[in-house]
């Protein structure tokens, strides 16, 4: 009988599930106008809901637990939605532009497959004229 | 619609104007496979199948054309991945971001993964330029991971990176 593989390392034990509140990173120097790197990050475990059989073959295993949607906000309005599988991996990490044209508060919202959300928030502040 | 016997011609005028349910199925089945065989199957054979108004490809790809660069979704992602589960990979493309002509959205795909759709992120004007990071599960072995960018004036337009994935992550 073949072993039986569970979760995503095929060797290792599974992560412990933890769930932090989602960060956001903006740029040390954001001028009116440029084009900023944003990165949003929440530690978050990512179950695809399928377990290893043998290589290539995959069964259904314990429920899915995953990231499904990612909002931003930036000055309370929508400028991006990631919609995502279970096919991302553990605590995930999203990297996007936006264009600083104001400043204001830009606001990530994090919904899980069990449609708990999670939210952080930060302003977004001009260091350069 | 005009119906007649079994066995017997169509004599109308306009010919749309006389469509048989075999006429009907048939037009129904070649519509539905444009639209579903291209999730199903992967390289040559959703190239075969895809129209060229549904997802487009240079039609040179060592002459890519200035237009055809704008709107082919650049991938950045390293050939060999030890790790399956943790998979990072950049989409970036250097399409204009104007509120009457944009990216709407970039999917990622991989047709060898049990899991096919790995995400889809939609973009507006406000985003300045279109870049994102992520990183995915793969699993084990040699497969190909699709990126699909829609512009809201041209479709969709595809391109593809081959990547080979020492231990799944599935």
């Amino acid at each position: 009988m073949a072993e039986q593989h569970t979760g995503h390392a095929q060797n290792s034990i599974p992560p412990p599930q933890v769930i932090a509140p989602p960060r956001i990173r903006l740029p040390i120097r954001i001028s009116k106008g440029k084009v900023i790197k944003v990165q949003a990050k929440m530690r978050h475990p990512s179950r695809t809901g399928i377990r290893m059989i043998a290589e290539h073959v995959f069964a259904k295993g314990e429920p899915a637990f995953y990231i499904k949607k990612m909002e931003v906000f930036f000055r309370d309005a929508l400028v991006s939605t990631y919609e995502m599988s279970a096919a991302l991996s553990d605590d995930p990490i999203v990297t996007f532009k936006l264009r600083a044209s104001e400043e204001g508060p830009v606001r990530v919202v994090f919904t899980s497959s069990e449609d708990k959300a999670y939210e952080a928030s930060t302003m977004l502040r001009f260091t350069e004229g | 619609m005009k119906h007649h016997p079994p066995g017997k011609r169509c004599e109308a005028a306009w010919p749309a104007e006389c469509v048989t349910r075999r006429e009907v199925f048939r037009r129904g089945l070649v519509g539905i496979s444009a639209l579903v065989l291209p999730q199903l199957f992967h390289g040559s054979v959703a190239r075969a199948s895809t129209s060229s108004d549904l997802i487009q490809f240079p039609r040179d790809p060592k002459r890519v054309t200035p237009f055809e660069r704008l709107h082919i979704p650049r991938i950045r992602m390293p050939d060999v991945v030890e790790d399956g589960a943790n998979s990072p990979i950049i989409v970036a493309m250097d399409h204009p971001m104007e509120p009457d002509h944009y990216i709407t959205n970039v999917q990622i795909l991989d047709y060898q993964d049990p899991i096919i759709w790995k995400g889809t992120f939609n973009f507006t004007p406000d985003n300045g330029e279109v870049y994102v990071y992520s990183q995915l599960r793969l699993d084990s072995g040699k497969s190909t991971v699709y990126v699909i960018a829609e512009c809201n004036q041209h479709g969709k337009w595809v391109n593809e990176h081959n990547v080979d994935v020492a231990v799944g992550g599935c």
